[in-house]
């Protein structure tokens, strides 16, 4: 591939990936050729966090690979390095990480202290990935009474721990920690195990108040309350930990004379105008570095600790409780959520102190699998594109993964005809004689119409007749399609249902809900089966995109937008789309139950409930009505709702019917806190959540979509739901659900108030069988 | 203020060294600038056994096998010079009075990162405990 062809932002990217696929193999070859696969978090730029497949060779001399539980997250750091804040030198794509606690999968020759199947904790190099491969001088057992999520974090502990020695704390004395993050609250309760006296915790807000009080500091001191609690704390030892230039006077303050400072936050950029003399010399103060570099193997001086000690006694702390980790905890993350997260820690979400990457949630075959060195992982070799904020949606959509397109249009395969009789042979009556027709399970054997020329028309020589009681009197009649005037919807479905026949109710179930309710209540009293046909649920988007949605791509769901427009033939309201009878009933807000949304965006709303499994809880409405048709039409044509859900996401759902010049458009666009779902067209989606065959940070488009027959592919699956003895996917108490949300939306229109819909608490969405 | 007194003060303060520095016999110190106080300040390590060397200007070659620096110039650019060039885990004093500030400060490149340990020593009149301790350490280097 011409290099010029590959764009500049993704250069790096592939780039990372070739030399560590081509270094890692060449490792492997010189071990006998043995590779492990896993799990990484990565940052492909700053602000970005992606999840990747990590690919290492196994151990060499001294080295140990580790399955990783749990990574600890260092927040501060990581913040400051994935927002790349002035003062970080890093290179991006970036592999953040500290330290984990696993178990020990295979150790390299020269390893005696550890074998596989010990639980070990590890630092150093320990990337935030499901593999690790560590030296061995830095894979430590983890006594039998600590557990893998604290000790997950010793290395954010001995980074404390060395603070408080280079402090030299001693037992009696007064240690003040000033900062209150993840090492701040670390260093005291170190301090505290150690037997500082009188562990205070200086912030400059309240935030974390309890959280230092819980089990480190005996006091809590909120600078933005008593800026002048500083001076009177007179700590032998004041711990500074926030990295702020500005917090070294502060320190200073808080420190007796002769007292000791430590600098152990990382200090982000330059202190201007120093005067030592004020600063240190005045009160013969020590102003102390410490960074975990500097602790190393060795012994510099006598008094000097080693590595492997400090980790030692560091593990030794969370043995019977002297050093509290569980409190600190606020996040165990799903590895496949990382993006999510690592936004959050990006926009400074105070809420973060400790957090865990679980890399136990993920499933064996992306936790910790043998590779080949030959070839690597197929889905590495995937096209990638890094995310850019600022970027709308490529022109170029990725390809879908096969999950989203498998069998959207699957067809039963069981055995067995319903013979169907039609109801209503209006216009929605010969589409549905079209499509009882062309299912594979489903026959039409009888047609009935008030207009006996009608019924006539669609039977094309089957069985016809313009009086309802013949047509429910033939034992040939397995089940009906009812495609009448919704006012009659109840009516006809509740005779149907009392002569044994099952009901395909065409939508509006009936025009409403207390109709809709004593339709289902004859339904269950025959012992009939009851749909109402929702049957835009077959229609291959819909059925990709609750597949997005169940597999958790958007994340929790935050919106959800809806717009119909459709642009209805001034002959709507006299003699329905297709002209062939006089009919005025859509006109009539009593026959019909309302205009535009029960009439057409009622498929749109329970295309939503089945996206997203959820069902509206409260709406406000507003209705307008037709303005060039002044022969009495009583219903809407145009109606904007904004709706609750109960998970806390709200919607705006507007439908008009004089869309002039714009023709008949449906959008619906659902987002989540993960990735945005957009279904006009080019339909696709984007998320923020790897795993799922899918990477983070990229638009999807859903490829060629099948060609499905909606009409008949819904009546097939109804009639094997009923040839096999099963509740049809679309089940009468969908209709009801729709219903509900219907009444809502009319009654707050009407009454201009807030309103709760009214859902029976009982049924469930059935599994969708076509999904099986 | 007497000779005697100055010179009990700043025993006082080479005692202190001693102490806040955990000053070793036979580590090597630098003291940097001359004059009385310097004077003092490496008999009194000296006579902890620590190994000094007098420096004019902290150069990184010159502070290469040092563990302890004394700085009594108090000059800006001497202090700078001192925490760019002192070595990883390097203790260093800043005993002379200041004069003036210093302009920038890296503290995480000079002091974090490399560990140093930086203390301030002022020569003022020593507490009485102090003052006793320097008088007897005066006798006895008389």
């Amino acid at each position: 591939m011409e290099l010029a062809r590959i764009p500049p932002s993704v250069r790096p990217h592939l780039q990372d990936r070739l030399v560590r696929s081509v270094t890692s193999r060449a490792k492997s070859f010189a071990r006998g050729g043995r590779m492990w696969a896993g799990t990484e978090v990565y940052w492909p730029q700053p602000g970005v966090a992606d999840v990747g497949i990590l690919e290492v060779a196994a151990p060499g001399p001294g080295e140990v690979l580790i399955q990783t539980d749990f990574t600890a997250v260092s927040p501060g750091t990581e913040r400051a390095f994935l927002n790349f804040v002035s003062g970080v030198v890093a290179k991006f794509p970036l592999r953040p990480g500290y330290s984990g606690a696993g178990t020990v999968v295979q150790v390299g020759r020269g390893v005696t202290h550890v074998g596989p199947g010990a639980r070990v904790a590890c630092t150093e190099t320990v990337p935030h990935a499901s593999l690790a491969v560590v030296r061995a001088g830095r894979v430590f057992p983890i006594p039998t009474a600590a557990s893998a999520a604290d000790a997950a974090f010793l290395q954010l502990a001995i980074i404390a721990q060395y603070g408080l020695r280079r402090g030299r704390v001693g037992r009696g004395e007064r240690v003040v920690v000033v900062g209150a993050g993840l090492i701040a609250q670390l260093a005291a309760r170190i301090a505290r195990a150690w037997g500082a006296k009188g562990v205070a915790v200086v912030a400059s807000s309240s935030a974390k108040r309890s959280i230092s009080l819980a089990s480190g500091a005996d006091q809590f001191v909120d600078l933005g309350r008593d800026p002048g609690a500083l001076d009177r704390l007179r700590a032998d030892v004041v711990v500074e930990v926030t990295g702020s230039p500005d917090a070294l006077e502060a320190a200073a303050r808080a420190a007796a004379p002769e007292g000791r400072i430590v600098l152990l936050g990382s200090t982000r950029g330059l202190n201007r105008g120093v005067d030592f003399d004020a600063l240190l010399r005045d009160r013969e103060l020590s102003l102390v570095g410490a960074h975990i570099s500097t602790l190393t193997d060795d012994r510099p001086t006598p008094e000097d600790t080693t590595y492997r000690e400090e980790a030692h006694e560091a593990l030794g702390l969370l043995v019977g409780g002297r050093l509290r980790i569980d409190s600190l905890i606020t996040d165990v993350v799903n590895p496949l959520d990382a993006a999510v997260f690592y936004r959050r820690l990006c926009r400074g979400d105070q809420d973060i102190v400790g957090a865990l990457l679980d890399w136990g949630k993920l499933d064996d075959e992306r936790r910790c699998r043998r590779s080949f060195a030959l070839l690597p992982p197929r889905d590495m070799l995937r096209k990638g594109r890094a995310y850019d904020q600022d970027e709308g949606p490529p022109s170029l959509l990725t390809t879908p993964p096969r999950w989203l397109v498998e069998g959207l249009d699957a067809l039963p395969s069981g055995g067995g005809v319903l013979r169907f009789g039609l109801i209503g042979c209006g216009g929605m009556g010969a589409r549905h004689a079209a499509a009882i027709r062309s299912a594979p399970n489903t026959e039409l054997v009888a047609t009935m119409d008030a207009d006996g020329n009608l019924a006539r028309d669609l039977a094309a020589g089957a069985f016809h007749t313009s009086r309802l009681e013949e047509l429910l009197a033939r034992p040939d009649v397995d089940a009906v399609l009812i495609a009448t005037p919704n006012h009659v919807h109840d009516v006809v479905g509740i005779q149907a249902a009392r002569a044994g026949k099952h009901v395909v109710m065409e939508k509006p179930m009936a025009q409403n809900l207390v109709r809709a309710e004593s339709l289902l209540a004859a339904c269950r009293a025959s012992d009939v089966a009851l749909s109402v046909g929702y049957c835009f649920r077959y229609a291959p988007e819909v059925r990709a995109a609750r597949r997005i949605v169940e597999r958790g791509l958007l994340g929790r769901l935050l919106s959800v937008q809806l717009t119909c427009y459709f642009d209805k033939p001034p002959a709507y309201y006299g003699s329905g789309r297709t002209g062939r009878t006089h009919s005025d009933w859509r006109s009539s807000r009593e026959k019909s139950g309302g205009g535009v949304m029960i009439m057409n965006m009622s498929h749109q709303l329970d295309q939503i409930r089945f996206i997203l499994g959820q069902d509206v809880m409260r709406v406000t409405s507003a209705v307008a009505g037709t303005l060039d048709c002044p022969q009495g039409v009583e219903v809407e044509d145009a109606i904007a709702a904004q709706v609750e859900f109960p998970g806390g996401a709200v919607g705006s759902l507007f439908g008009t019917c004089f869309a002039r010049g714009l023709g008949n458009q449906v959008e619906i666009r659902i987002l989540g806190e993960a990735g945005s779902l957009i279904l006009d067209p080019p339909a696709r989606f984007f998320t923020l959540r790897g795993g799922e065959g899918v990477s983070a940070g990229r638009w999807y488009g859903f490829g060629p979509m099948p060609k499905v027959d909606v009409h008949a592919t819904y009546l097939a699956w109804f009639a094997a739901a009923v040839l096999e003895g099963r509740r049809p996917e679309i089940a009468g108490e969908d209709g009801i659900a729709v219903q509900a949300w219907m009444d809502a939306i009319y009654e707050a229109a009407d009454t201009g108030r807030s309103t709760l819909v009214s859902l029976p608490a009982e049924p469930q969405m059935a599994a969708s069988a076509a999904e099986r | 203020m007497s000779m005697k007194d100055a010179l009990i003060s700043q025993v006082a303060l080479g005692l202190r060294l001693v102490r806040r520095m955990r000053a070793r016999s036979g580590e090597r110190a630098a003291i940097v600038g001359g004059g009385p106080l310097a004077e003092t300040l490496r008999a009194v390590l000296e006579g902890a056994g620590v190994r000094v060397e007098a420096l004019d200007m902290p150069t990184s070659e010159a502070l290469a096998r040092v563990t302890l620096v004394v700085d009594v110039t108090g000059v800006p650019d001497v202090r700078t010079a001192l925490l760019e060039h002192a070595p990883r885990l390097a203790r260093v004093a800043f005993a002379g009075a200041g004069a003036g500030r210093l302009a920038d400060v890296d503290f995480y490149r000079t002091v974090h990162q490399r560990g140093l340990e930086v203390t301030g020593l002022s020569e003022t009149t020593p507490a009485a405990a102090d003052a006793v301790a320097a008088a007897e350490w005066v006798r006895a280097h008389a």
